[in-house]
């Protein structure tokens, strides 16, 4: 998971709808993402129409949006700033029992560093806040 | 914490990172242990050389960065979001989530 989900759950006091994934690009994982998005509800976002993906429809490796059951998901193989899958600093975090794997906020804040687009420097100063919350948290636990 | 308490973090955030003994990183970097115990504990403060060799000394560089100080106010919503557990943020993002559809059915 990366993204302001990722961040979020990382303590980032950022709200935000949109959940974007970043597959490892192999045929075997666009089955299993295909199979999870039709698990919930996948559809086009320009039309709405009910999407039955198979692992096929990822092999291009490009950024896709679609609109699901449980809220709006990015597919995003490679990102600008950040690289892929194998490239990407990542934490564990237990969500009940399911153990996700999500960027870590330093990732985050070099990639929007890096970015620097009106919208991600506006992102920064929350992102700053959160590794300092962090930063104290790890202190505080020594 | 002040500017030479994070100074003291950074060296010992440096070796925790690079999996180092105070005496491995002593070795590594040229100097003693005692003087990395020092930095660690705050009792001395290491100029910017010391600091950067002991970064080599982990594997890293060391580069300054001048960015926006974070508010209080974020740090510490950040703070009580990281009270809760992952499970528990990942709800209370999907309550927010519930509250703005609604507010967008208001409009």
């Amino acid at each position: 998971m990366i993204g302001a989900v990722a961040a979020w759950l990382q303590g980032n006091p950022t709200v935000t709808l949109d959940l974007d994934v970043m597959p490892r690009r192999d045929l075997d994982n666009a089955d299993r993402l295909a199979a999870a998005l039709n698990s919930l509800g996948v559809r086009s976002p320009g039309n709405g129409n009910r999407a039955e993906l198979d692992g096929g429809d990822f092999l291009g490796w490009q950024v896709q949006r679609f609109d699901t059951d449980a809220g709006p998901l990015d597919v995003v193989p490679l990102a600008a700033g950040i690289g892929g899958f194998e490239d990407v600093a990542t934490i564990e975090l237990a969500l009940g029992d399911i153990a996700v794997r999500v960027i870590t906020i330093d990732e985050v804040i070099a990639s929007k560093e890096q970015l620097g687009r009106p919208k991600d420097t506006a992102a920064l100063p929350a992102l700053y806040a959160t590794r300092e919350a962090l930063r104290r948290r790890r202190e505080a636990e020594r | 914490m002040d500017k030479f308490g994070a100074l003291s973090g950074l060296v010992r955030e440096l070796r925790d990172s690079a999996g180092l003994s105070q005496r491995e990183l002593a070795t590594r970097a040229g100097t003693s242990q005692p003087a990395i115990a020092r930095y660690e504990r705050g009792a001395a403060t290491p100029g910017w050389t010391t600091v950067e060799r002991l970064a080599a000394a982990c594997g890293r560089n060391l580069r300054i960065v001048v960015e926006t100080k974070p508010d209080p106010a974020d740090i510490e919503s950040a703070e009580r979001l990281l009270e809760l557990t992952p499970e528990a943020r990942l709800r209370a993002l999907a309550r927010y989530a519930r509250l703005h559809e609604a507010a967008r059915g208001l409009r």
